[in-house]
């Protein structure tokens, strides 16, 4: 019983772990992204991509 | 367009709040929070619409394309989106389908503007198709992690990904069969070539 209520446990603490990480990886996606067109606009050179780099008017 | 970046942030920052306060057993405010995360989704939905729309006027597109075609690429994503939310928030006490319809609604709001900004391709149909596909892999995590939990694919992610290969599925017909959406394009509402 103790190892069947381990298992439970280690499968939500892994179901925890994998959604937490995907998420942290989609906001890693968005920085890499949206960073040299918005959140470090002037820092960071604009990159050459398929869509332009935003522009304001 | 700083509504647009902003309200964007804030849903990614919702979406890793939301996965940490579960991590943290924190059902009750994760549950408080997900009633504002709804609204916010909502909110998202003519936000994506005027983004598309008023892009137009910017002529803020590809080399390859025209401002009135290139509303496709946006336009694609508002309805699948809308889907994904929608049915997350109907089977929010799913926990399963909930956690799945909720990390595929980040997925398709994140894979094409994010990856398809990444210097990977060059700046042709071909370039941004092949990006639009990358885009659509980040399933496969998801995929595996359902094979190896429940020894199949989730049908919540199989929706996700069907609604992710739609956002992708319909701006890239519209570019390689050459479609007249410019033409329906210039008829929106908020459209100012």
């Amino acid at each position: 019983m103790a190892t069947v209520v381990a298992s439970g446990a280690d499968r939500k603490s892994s179901e925890r772990k994998f959604y937490s990480r995907m998420a942290l990886f989609l906001v890693f996606l968005v920085l890499l992204g949206f960073g040299p067109s918005f959140y470090l606009k002037g820092v960071v050179p604009p990159t050459p991509g398929p869509i332009p780099v935003f522009r304001q008017q | 367009m700083i509504l647009h970046g902003a309200v964007f942030t804030l849903w990614m920052a919702v979406i890793v709040t939301q996965t940490q306060l579960i991590a943290a057993r924190k059902h009750e405010v994760h549950m408080r929070l997900g009633k504002l995360a709804f609204l916010l989704a909502i909110l998202m939905i003519p936000v994506m619409y005027l983004t598309a729309v008023w892009q137009v006027a910017r002529a803020n597109q590809p080399p390859f394309t025209d401002p009135l075609t290139w509303t496709i690429v946006p336009l694609a994503v508002i309805i699948p989106f809308a889907i994904l939310i929608w049915n997350g928030w109907n089977k929010r006490r799913d926990v399963q389908t909930h956690k799945r319809l909720m990390l595929s609604a980040a997925i398709v709001s994140v894979m094409g503007p994010a990856i398809a900004r990444l210097p990977l391709a060059p700046p042709t149909v071909v370039g941004f198709t092949i990006l639009l596909l990358l885009g659509l892999m980040l399933f496969v995590p998801l995929i595996l992690w359902d094979r190896k939990t429940i020894g199949a694919v989730h049908p919540a992610t199989k929706l996700g990904f069907s609604m992710a290969a739609l956002t992708i599925a319909v701006p890239l017909a519209v570019y390689w069969l050459n479609l007249p959406w410019a033409k329906i394009a210039g008829h929106l509402p908020g459209v100012s070539a």
